[in-house]
């Protein structure tokens, strides 16, 4: 699309590639992995908000972690501000660490259960290692609990005590507290009720608005990822097979994976979904520890040909910033 | 702008926070005794084997040292209300000061365990590398040293005084500790709130006090409690074996072993230690699961 060609990415990932080694059996030579991402690339333009979508264990997370550095990638680059942070040792990322966060999948499970309210935010602001004054740290916190509608008056509650969109809303503060350049949210609506899921993605859309803080955003529902990106990279079995403008996603899926993702979705309006072309998919996700050769989509695929089990087709632009891994297109 | 204006003045915060405390005490305190008559009774138990250790001067006449021929193996009368044993001491008074014995050497070597053994437990369980197997590889090793055994060869070292025996049992209790610390720290550094704490740029050895130390915390407990359990049991056995305190010091272990030359004819000259010694580890094993539960935020409410 113009507007990405024209400016600068602020993350730029690179054939990054996260293998996690089991444990070897008994008696086996070799050693198997889970290839959890298998060589992705795309790139995130600043002030943006990258989607990322995809079936339950196909490497979403992992992926988020990796850009952060919270995981150590196996391989491929991942360009934070044009520079390289995938391979770097761990010291020399301190002075970017705050500016790279990460939502939680689970809120609960990323709050201390230990902590109250203020001492969780506390603890994020204070880590910059900087000094600063008790009156400082009132005024932050009560200035970030106000940033994502949180009664300041809730500073002295533990996890157990609040509900699941409090909890998340927490979690967003704490991440804030760092004033990130760069905010990875994974699946940080999924734990919750619906009602309370629109409230914190709203939440998300000002808080853009207001910081002008870059997104990648995990989800595994699709009208929430239209909603809120701009761009959309869809991810099956640890390899992006698509990576596409947000508009296109319901009006020119290009790879079959896509079209079999939205013909799963189902609309409101009636006409529409009686004339629907509903694909459904054969078969299982296959495990990444035994990825099929080739195409990874091939047992499912229903445009499958001989050439799609034996080589990998290429991530390729078909106009526009469209990018397809496919090989009949 | 802000939607949520502060309504209440700084008054009444602390006000406010004062009572949540106030609540959070309370409601440790009703979890604490909320487990039934039992709990209760275990309690008063622990208290009262506590208080007769730090006052057993004021409560009785005698010395438990103080021999007299001539008023040997007295059965329960008047002036000796538990008897006199073979060299005619008062039983009851032996027993008072044989439990200050038993609980200090018990406190004495649990404390010194638990911090060496929480210690060793959490640098291994958050450690990568060279660290993390060298403890555990040596915790194993002391494991397959049988803890009689250890500390028999020890306490000759470090010698037979309160403070040595209880040094010894507690370097024994040592990989206990560190095991279980171990195990939960492998778990517990996996947590999103760790991960989270790293990313904000929590310092690594902040991460290991603010977060994973607090959260073995009620692991530490009851470790403790069950400790200080087998430590009085272990300091009574060595006692009884003849390698530890040594008469005429009144450990309940000792008295044991002498009443033990008598028991057809004087069973209660065995038989009121080892009662002792029974009743005090129940109750404090019982004592701990109330601790651990009264402890732990999560379970507050529910029990
Ligand atoms: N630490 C790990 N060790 C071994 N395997 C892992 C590890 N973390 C993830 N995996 C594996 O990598 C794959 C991708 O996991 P990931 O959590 O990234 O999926 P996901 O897309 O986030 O799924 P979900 O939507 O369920 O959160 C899974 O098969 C998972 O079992
Ligand atoms: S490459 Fe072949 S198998 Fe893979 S999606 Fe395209 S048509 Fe289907
Ligand atoms: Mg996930």
């Amino acid at each position: 699309m113009a507007v990405s060609s024209l400016s600068k990415p602020i993350l730029k990932v690179e054939n990054l590639a996260m293998y996690f080694p089991l444990k070897k059996k008994l008696g086996s030579r070799e050693r198997k992995y889970v290839k959890a991402v298998d060589d992705i690339s795309f790139e995130v333009q600043e002030g943006e908000t990258f989607g990322l979508v995809g079936e339950s264990g196909c490497g979403k997370t992992t992926t988020g972690k990796c850009i952060l550095r919270a995981l150590d990638p196996t391989d491929g680059k991942v360009y934070y501000k044009g520079r390289d942070i995938a391979k770097i040792p761990i010291k020399s990322i301190k002075p970017i660490r705050r500016e790279l966060q990460l939502i939680f999948q689970d809120p609960y499970g990323s709050l201390d259960p230990r902590q109250s309210v203020y001492s969780i935010l506390k603890e994020a602001i204070v880590s910059d290692h900087k000094f600063h004054t008790r009156k400082e740290i009132n005024n932050r916190v009560e200035e970030l609990l106000n940033l994502v509608e949180l009664d300041p008056d809730i500073g002295y509650r533990y996890p157990h005590e609040m509900s699941g969109g409090q909890r998340q809303r927490l979690g967003i503060a704490r991440a804030l507290a760092c004033s990130p350049h760069l905010l990875v949210c994974d699946e940080p609506v999924s734990a919750l009720d619906v009602s309370i899921q629109a409230q914190i993605i709203n939440l998300f859309k000002e808080l853009q608005k207001k910081l002008g803080t870059t997104y990648v955003y995990i989800a595994h529902d699709l009208a929430v990822v239209r909603h809120i990106a701009n761009r959309i990279g869809v991810m099956y079995l640890g390899k992006l097979v698509e990576v596409m403008d947000s508009e296109d996603i319901y009006d020119n899926p290009r790879h079959p994976y896509t079209k079999a993702l939205i013909s799963a979705v189902p609309t409101t309006d009636y006409y529409i979904e009686k004339k629907r072309e509903r694909i459904i998919l054969k078969g299982e996700v296959p495990s990444p520890i035994n990825a099929p050769s080739g195409c990874p989509f091939h047992p499912r695929c229903v445009y499958a040909t001989g050439i799609c089990k034996k080589e990998m087709p290429n991530f390729k632009d078909i106009g526009k910033g469209h990018m397809v891994a496919c090989h009949n297109l | 702008m802000n939607k949520y204006v502060a309504e209440k003045t700084i008054e009444e915060r602390k006000q406010e926070k004062k009572q949540r405390s106030l609540n959070a005490t309370r409601e440790m305190i009703r979890v604490f005794f909320g487990r039934g008559l039992y709990a209760k009774i275990c309690f008063g138990i622990v208290v009262a084997f506590i208080l007769v250790a730090i006052f057993c001067p004021l409560l009785t006449p005698y010395s438990p040292y103080e021999q007299s021929l001539k008023d040997q193996f007295q059965t329960p009368n008047a002036k000796h209300w538990l008897g006199t044993d073979q060299l005619g001491r008062d039983l009851l008074t032996r027993l008072m000061y044989g439990a200050r014995i038993s609980l200090v050497t018990g406190l004495v070597s649990s404390l010194w365990g638990a911090f060496l053994g929480v210690t060793l437990g959490l640098i291994a369980g958050y450690s990568r590398g060279f660290a993390q197997h060298f403890i555990m590889r040596c915790v194993d090793a002391q494991l397959s040293i049988p803890s009689i055994i250890f500390t028999m060869i020890l306490i000759p070292i470090f010698g037979a005084t309160i403070l040595g025996v209880g040094f010894v049992i507690g370097l024994s209790s040592i990989p206990g500790y560190a095991r279980n610390i171990y195990a939960q720290v492998l778990s517990l550094r996996e947590q999103d709130y760790v991960t989270a704490a790293h990313l904000v740029g929590q310092k690594k050895y902040k991460i290991l006090i603010r977060h994973l130390l607090p959260n073995v915390f009620p692991i530490i407990i009851i470790s403790f409690t069950v400790s200080v359990g087998a430590a009085i049991m272990a300091e009574a056995g060595l006692a009884y074996l003849g390698v530890g305190l040594n008469p005429p010091l009144p450990a309940w272990g000792s008295m044991v072993s002498e009443g033990y030359k008598y028991l057809t004819i004087y069973p209660h000259l065995a038989m009121y230690p080892g009662f002792c010694l029974m009743l005090l580890i129940i109750s404090l094993s019982i004592v701990g699961d109330g601790l651990r539960d009264a402890l732990d935020p999560k379970l507050r409410g529910k029990l």
